[in-house]
């Protein structure tokens, strides 16, 4: 009688165990998230597939590039990085996270800004990256912890990327700022 | 303890042999197909002839120039692969591509040809595109850029699609 009660508890067990596995199975996107290599601004951040220093991020009511103009009805987050390769040629593509919400980088400024360019071993590429957020975004949830993520590509899954979190509230805001163009080197 | 070891012996050798077993099974659909589909590099000497892709290649020349002379991008030296290719019995359809290879800062690089770097000329008697599908025979040099001073003793890769995963590797 006695091992009988043993037999059902431990079925119990079993049965309430697979539908533990069963109610924690991972989500295809937790389970294809990228692996995020951490560093700071100044940090050389080494992950994968590039190498990455962050020279420094502030916010900005208008910016010049070359001949562009770039004005917002919101606020420009920029910041000036190096990035190279470590294995091959790669693209650079960058989006700031915000509470969840994803800030691409702007394309408007064409190809002067160092996200969308390629870079390859050996060679340090040096310049602007520029992001439009809301006006009110230092007001925002999550804006004492934005995470500035650079990659390879749009499509990220499984691969490594470089991430900082960024305290936008402790960013300067400068009014109209000129920019430096993506240039070789470091800075 | 022993009576219990002894009374669920098979049991246990099962085991044993049924989890490594299931390990390598799960093995098969995705790991199995990818090992197999990873390039496999063949070494080829400077000078050699290899048939390829149904064509004959060989290196000619590998040379590493000190890009200050070129006016190459700055910190760059110009490494100049020569060729000649002579297709024969091409595949309908294949792709190729040429890349430089080093491993002497300790990882393995690789660069992409350019079609220009700096004042460095290709005499217009050479193909500057590698074509691996049209019959005849060609003379090809590619040029690329490499960091100044990391890169002596490189190695050029041909990959034709249509042969992976065996890929050429020329020095």
């Amino acid at each position: 009688m006695k091992r009988r009660g043993w037999s059902i508890l431990a079925g119990v067990a079993l049965l309430a165990a697979a539908y533990g596995v069963t109610a924690t199975i991972p989500s295809s996107e937790l389970v294809k998230a990228p692996f995020g290599v951490r560093g700071a601004i100044g940090d050389r951040i080494v992950s994968q597939p590039m190498i990455v220093t962050v020279n420094e991020v502030f916010l900005a009511d208008e910016v010049e590039l070359d001949l562009w103009r770039g004005t917002t009805n919101g606020v420009w987050f920029v910041a000036d990085a190096t990035i190279a390769a470590t294995v091959e040629r790669e693209g650079v593509d960058v989006e700031l996270y915000l509470d969840g919400v994803e800030y691409p980088s702007s394309s408007r400024a064409d190809s002067s800004t160092v996200d969308g360019s390629v870079v390859d071993p050996g060679f340090p590429m040096t310049g602007p990256i520029l992001i439009e957020l809301p006006a009110d975004v230092v007001d925002r949830p999550g804006a004492r912890s934005a995470v500035l993520r650079i990659s390879t590509g749009s499509d990220p899954r499984l691969d490594s990327v470089i991430e900082l979190v960024i305290d936008l509230t402790q960013l300067d805001t400068d009014g109209s700022v000129e920019l430096e163009p993506t240039r070789p080197g470091e800075r | 303890m022993t009576a219990w070891l002894q009374k669920n012996r098979w049991f246990l050798i099962a085991l044993v042999v049924l989890i490594p077993a299931a390990f390598v099974v799960s093995l098969i659909p995705r790991f199995f197909p990818y090992f197999a589909d990873q390039p496999r590099p063949e070494a080829v000497e400077l000078g050699d002839v290899v048939r390829y892709s149904g064509v004959d290649i060989q290196l000619t020349q590998l040379e590493v120039l000190d890009g200050r002379g070129f006016d190459a991008p700055a910190g760059a030296d110009v490494v100049v692969a020569t060729f000649s290719i002579d297709v024969i019995d091409p595949p309908e359809f294949t792709i190729c591509d040429v890349t430089l290879v080093s491993d002497e800062s300790g990882v393995e690089r690789e660069w992409k040809s350019e079609l220009f770097i700096g004042d460095y000329e290709t005499p217009d008697y050479f193909e500057t595109t590698c074509n691996l599908t049209d019959v005849g025979r060609y003379h090809l040099q590619m040029v690329f850029a490499v960091p100044h001073g990391e890169v002596v003793d490189p190695e050029v890769q041909v990959t034709s699609s249509d042969a992976l995963p065996r890929v050429l590797r020329l020095s």
